[in-house]
């Protein structure tokens, strides 16, 4: 049974999916026993991974390059961790809402397992199928308070999402062309000799991957979909967003870059520098626009572009320590982020509003979660001993260390600038009500339950993670050791 | 929807001819073109033929839309089921485990023969869902 | 020698604020809870003063003491060194500590959980700061004081303290920032986060931005600006703590980290001069500016806060001077200052308490009624001008000593600062003490003895410290400074001759008839501008301000980024021609360009 551990962990929520469409009141239990499933699955092959021993699997008993791998190893086990632990409290965040019925549970948990899907699959083909799921999961959960914004909202992320998918498929189908072989370990050892022989096809397939994946990640002139999809959609799904979904996307382009296209190649085509600047112009473009905005879902929205930035930044870079650095705020992004938005989503229930300015007083309402919010924020603009200065740090060392100190200039501007708008937040947060507040004053001295449990405990957890990070960053960066030294090392012959 | 006596005629006596057509596709999706995918369609198109030349509520009458539903559910459930089998009898997922005969006939795909009408089910009864659902808001968009 | 001392010195203080937001919970009510944090404050104080007595037993016999924990792949890892200059720091800022915290007890009334609990942090973030022994830890700990002392100004909630608190945090970020740059830069010439790599590392423009942010953080003109808003903001003791021990951690990074590059014992290069020429700059102007300023306030506090910064440009005059007595002189006004200026604020506290009114205007006669406050006031105002027999008057003969060879400007500056530092504080003690009583303050009585006690035992301090001026120098300042300055020397100060007599006396005769001339011309005194001057003097003000201009910056960048805003479509049609638009560009820049 061991060995049959990646597929479980992929067909556990697939399988808890469909169950779930069939019963109506053992929804929340299926999915969260399957996510656990998964995670059990997953910790108990961890050790071995950590190791260096990569695990295949081969579906339906053919080797590749005929048939589909799937392949665990460092990165990937990185990765799914992520979307694993975070879809697991996203999960239980969402169980207080009653009006999420079996669709939603459905749409979720095919969206957690297509994500792992396209983490562990070893063909480049399986992974773009796997990513479409993901994709149209994801519009069909963004669009499920069917009102017209969120609607529209979805709407133009999946024409977005759709052209930019097509033109991954455009650049898989030169691969193939060039290489015969969808693999993409076997097409990484072909990869020398068609860089050699048709260098202008491989450039292409490179840049199309490139900019299918840049318009899911939201890289600056292709993110135009982003503020719309993750401030309208209900908040656990915004969170899945920001915290997961677009992660997948950085993994796809890293497994792209160094796995196909080997390092060298990369930097040879000097690719790290676009890459380099297009970081830098998503930085500062995601926090300006974060600024000026007065509805807190956009603003996070806009963090989100903000951070991202800095990640691409890392990978740009390309030395061992950016990509450390790289992945690492992979991870506090993804836990900060989280957490701001089931903040968030507490926030705008209890004050019926999702201006920033109708926030005033909450916390004098809930000082635990105001305090969840701070700390977050905090950490997104890079304050130790929180973990989001801990990435920070190791990227701007690495770009100093490579010469380019323009960009630690630009990465502490646009620091600056989202410590502007994080502290004018967290202002609003701690002013008093105004007078003819719609926050409903609890009288009675208790407060207003709701449901509060499930809602505060995964924040509590995820900032516990914050601060853990933050004060040991040695136990994030030992995570993400393994995975940048396979990154590194895989040098094709 | 009301049809000439001669469509809803015809329609009614072609009907039986498009389903062999259907499942012949479905089944013999490892020999010739076609497959689970295809010939779902074909068998969805069927009942949409029925209720573009009936009327709606008549085909829905017949061809329910509960029974519909979980035809569908059940159908992605065999498939993920079929590949467990795979894991319960030692191989991998999604691996073949039944004999392999002659190639050429249909006895040969070994699995592939029933994943495909696995498919083919769902993918039927979810064409005639999606129409059904469509057809529903016709007037409110 | 190796120890855990100070880590136990930077832990406990934190430990024990998670103890504060974990036992004191609303469900008791106030009184339960303040005797719990009572209990509380007084383990720390009794670990504190064990730890830090323990360290400078061990630093007085000449020893610096190392510490590490959880030493991480760099650059994450604590690690401390104490030597002497950082244990007078963290000594001193304990027992302003102490005043503040049992002064709070009676004085602060709502959100007690939070307030203690970020007290205690900022203890243990600042005696964290001086003890680092690496950049890296330095960084932390500053920035985790700067957090916490934002949540503190902000307590009130007030729209004023909010936006005081605002404009604080994101000066003391930016500064934080700055230095972030420079120990990045650091690490990547010298590859590691030593301290002395400040002065080691040949690029000029590394400890001038290391210099620029301590500057921010110590509220040096013309970086100032936040201060005056923030100070008055913050309830009376964490204004206390503040102007006592948080702008001094600027003034520690300088003196620890820019002083070595100072032309002190080195070669004089010309770079050395610069730094030089530009902290003595600094710091005589910030004297200037602070005591002009203060001249014209109204609000109690505020006169206080530009006070500070008058106060720190003598500590900073007295760094940049490179020699071994002016950084004597502007570490024993830094000691002094904390006491001085802490006592200050905590005794306007105790106006502010006892009478609920923080404008001049508003108060007068009080000195019948609340004569404890009264006296301490009147010790502390003589203390800050330099009067003998206070602690004032020690550092300032020291500072005066030192600028002796650098030239008559300096030593007109600081007559004319300490003249009017000194009519200044008659105007604040004559307005708010004596002179006639209003009418509403008849019901003023004297506040509570957990209010009174810290500002008697820091009188007392204040009184000590000046009269054995010559014990104190000559014991804790020099071994103090031994570590920056070798070889160590005892310090040739003669406090009490014909020199200091003259300059008190000109500084007290020249003070008078500046206040009379001042308050005859309407230029300082009440909120009635009878004469022209006082309201040109109002303008002058308001124009020049430098606060204004940094207003102006926030507002453009924020009209900037909203013009990007409103740029920025919702059009599909038009994200999707940026697509392709990008996707053309990386083909042409890919295959034209580069390959």
């Amino acid at each position: 049974m061991v060995v049959h551990i990646p597929i479980l962990i992929i067909i556990s929520p697939l399988l808890a999916a469909f169950l779930v469409l069939l019963t109506r009141k053992y929804k929340i239990i299926l999915s969260i026993a399957s996510l656990i499933a998964s995670i059990v699955f997953i910790s108990i092959q961890s050790s071995r991974i950590l190791y260096g021993d990569k695990i295949t699997y081969h579906l339906g008993g053919w080797q590749g390059p005929l048939g589909i791998n799937l392949v665990v190893d460092e990165l990937s086990l990185f990765f799914s961790l992520i979307v694993l632990g975070l879809g697991l409290l996203i999960v239980v965040y969402s169980i207080p809402e009653r009006h999420y019925g079996r669709t939603y549970y459905f749409l979720l948990l095919i969206s957690l397992s297509s994500m792992i899907g396209v983490i562990y699959t070893a063909d480049i083909f399986n992974m773009y199928v796997f990513y479409e799921l993901l994709s149209l999961a994801m519009y069909l959960l963004i669009a499920y308070p069917k009102t017209g914004v969120t609607l529209r909202a979805s709407f133009n992320y999946l024409i977005m999402g759709g052209v930019g998918l097509s033109f991954f498929l455009l650049g898989v189908g030169f691969l193939y062309a060039m290489t015969g072989t969808l693999d993409i370990f076997h097409i990484a050892e072909k990869m020398s000799v068609a860089f050699n022989s048709n260098t202008r096809m491989v450039l292409m397939s490179f840049v199309l991957i490139a900019t299918g994946m840049g318009i899911k990640i939201a890289m600056f002139p292709l993110h135009g979909w982003l503020p719309d999809a993750h401030s309208m959609a209900p908040s656990p799904i915004s969170a899945l967003l920001s915290g997961v979904t677009v992660k997948i996307g950085i993994y796809v382009l890293i497994r792209v870059t160094y796995s196909i296209f080997s390092a060298e190649t990369f930097f040879t085509i000097s690719s790290h520098a676009i890459l380099m600047v297009l970081g830098a112009g998503t930085l500062l473009f995601g926090a300006s626009m974060a600024l000026v905005q007065t509805d807190l879902k956009r603003l996070l929205a806009y963090s989100t572009i903000n951070q991202l930035g800095i990640v691409l930044i890392g990978l740009g870079i390309g030395t061992e320590l950016g990509l450390i650095g790289a992945l690492f705020h992979v991870l506090n992004h993804a836990i900060m982020k989280s957490t701001l938005f089931f903040c968030a989503g507490i926030m705008i229930a209890e004050a019926g509003t999702r201006e920033i300015k109708g926030l005033s007083g909450f916390n004098r309402q809930q000082p635990a979660i105001t305090f969840a919010f701070v700390i977050a924020s905090l950490g997104m603009i890079g304050i130790p001993p929180i973990n989001g200065f801990a990435s920070k740090l190791l990227i701007c060392l690495a770009a100093i260390e490579a010469g380019y100190t323009v960009l630690v200039v630009i990465i502490l501007v646009a620091s600056a600038i989202s410590a502007a708008y994080y502290f004018r937040v967290i202002q609003v947060l701690f002013s008093s009500p105004l007078e003819h507040s719609p926050i409903p004053t609890h009288g009675e001295g208790q407060v207003v339950h709701r449901g509060n449990f499930f809602r505060a405990w995964p924040i509590y957890i995820l900032t516990a993670g914050c601060l853990l990070l933050g004060l040991i960053p040695a136990l994030g960066i030992s995570l993400v050791k393994p995975a940048v030294g396979l990154l590194l090392s895989h040098v094709v012959p | 929807m009301g049809s000439s006596k001669i469509i809803r005629t015809i329609a009614q006596k072609l009907f039986p001819f498009i389903v062999l057509f259907g499942f012949y596709l479905i089944s013999h999706g490892h020999l010739s073109p076609g497959g689970g995918f295809q010939g779902g369609v074909v068998l969805g198109t069927a009942i949409i033929l029925l209720a573009l030349s009936h009327s709606i509520e008549q085909t829905e009458k017949k061809f329910k839309s509960r029974w519909l539903n979980m035809l569908e559910k059940l159908g992605i459930l065999t498939l993920i089921f079929l590949g467990f089998l795979g894991i319960f009898l030692g191989y991998s997922f999604l691996s073949n485990f039944l004999p392999l005969g002659n190639p050429g006939q249909i006895a040969s795909g070994g699995l592939m023969l029933l994943l495909n009408i696995a498919i083919g089910i769902k993918v039927a009864a979810g064409v005639s869902v999606i129409f059904y659902a469509l057809v529903r808001y016709r007037g409110e968009i | 020698m190796n120890s855990n001392l100070p880590l136990l010195t930077v832990i406990i203080p934190l430990f024990l604020s998670l103890t504060v937001v974990l036992f004191v919970r609303g469900r008791f009510n106030q009184a339960q809870q303040l005797r719990l944090i009572l209990v509380i404050i007084f383990l720390v104080a009794i670990a504190m003063a064990c730890l830090l007595g323990l360290m400078l037993f061990e630093i007085l016999k000449g020893n610096t003491i190392y510490g590490v924990f959880l030493p991480q792949v760099a650059p994450f890892g604590l690690r401390f060194q104490v030597d002497g200059l950082s244990i007078i720091i963290a000594i001193v800022s304990f027992l302003l500590w102490l005043a503040v915290s049992i002064y709070s007890i009676s004085y602060i009334k709502t959100d007690l959980v939070r307030y203690y609990s970020l007290l205690l942090i900022i203890l243990g973030s600042v005696q964290g700061t001086v003890f680092a022994k690496d950049l890296i830890n330095f960084y932390v700990f500053l920035e985790m004081t700067a957090v916490a002392t934002y949540f503190l100004i902000i307590h009130k909630k007030t729209v004023v303290a909010l936006q005081a608190g605002y404009k604080y945090i994101l000066m003391t970020l930016i500064g934080a920032f700055l230095i972030l740059l420079s120990i990045i830069l650091i690490y990547v010439e010298t590859g590691s986060y030593e301290m002395t790599g400040v002065n080691k590392s040949g690029v000029p423009i590394v400890p001038i931005l290391f210099l620029v942010g301590c500057f921010i953080k110590a509220g040096i003109v013309p970086l100032h600006t936040w201060l005056p808003d923030a100070h008055p903001a913050a309830p009376s003791p964490v204004s206390a703590f503040l102007s006592g021990m948080m702008i001094k951690i600027g003034a520690y990074g300088i003196i620890r980290f820019i002083f070595p590059m100072l032309n002190f014992d080195l070669p004089a290069t010309n770079f050395g001069e610069l730094l030089n020429i530009l902290v003595i700059s600094a710091g005589a102007v910030s004297m200037l500016i602070g005591v002009l300023l203060a001249l014209v306030q109204t609000d109690v506090k505020r006169l206080l806060a530009y006070h500070s910064i008058s106060q720190m440009g003598y500590i900073l005059l007295g760094i940049g001077l490179g020699t071994e007595l002016g950084l004597a002189g502007g570490l024993y006004h830094l000691v002094n200052h904390a006491l001085f200026k802490g006592l200050l604020f905590l005794c306007m506290g105790a106006v502010i308490y006892s009478t609920g009114m923080r404008k001049l205007d508003d108060l007068g006669g009080l000195w019948k009624r609340i004569p404890i406050t009264t006296s301490t006031c009147i010790i502390a105002a003589l203390a800050i001008s330099g009067i003998p027999p206070f602690n004032g008057f020690a550092s300032k003969t020291v500072l005066t000593e030192a600028i002796a060879n650098f030239g008559f400007v300096l030593k007109f500056v600081m007559m004319v600062t300490a003249a009017l530092t000194f009519a200044s504080f008659l105007k604040l003690i004559g307005y708010t003490f004596f002179g006639e009583s209003k009418k509403q303050l008849i019901a003023a009585k004297e506040a509570p003895i957990l209010i009174l006690l810290p500002m008697i035992v820091l009188a007392i301090l204040c009184v000590f410290l000046g009269i054995y001026a010559k014990f104190v120098l000559n014991s804790f300042i020099t071994f103090a400074i031994a570590g920056l300055v070798q070889p160590r020397l005892i310090l040739k100060v003669e406090f009490w001759t014909q020199g200091t007599a003259l300059d008190t006396l000109f500084i007290v005769t020249s003070g008078f008839v500046a206040y009379i001339t001042a308050s005859k011309l309407g230029l300082i005194g009440r909120e009635k501008k009878e004469f022209k001057i006082g309201s040109f003097m109002a303008k002058l003000v308001k124009y020049l301000s430098i606060d204004r201009i940094y207003c102006n910056i926030a507002i453009l960048a924020d009209k900037l980024c909203k013009k990007l805003d409103s740029v920025h479509s919702q059009d599909l049609n038009i994200h999707l021609s940026w697509v392709i638009l990008t996707l053309i560009t990386l083909f042409v820049t890919l295959f034209f360009v580069i390959v």
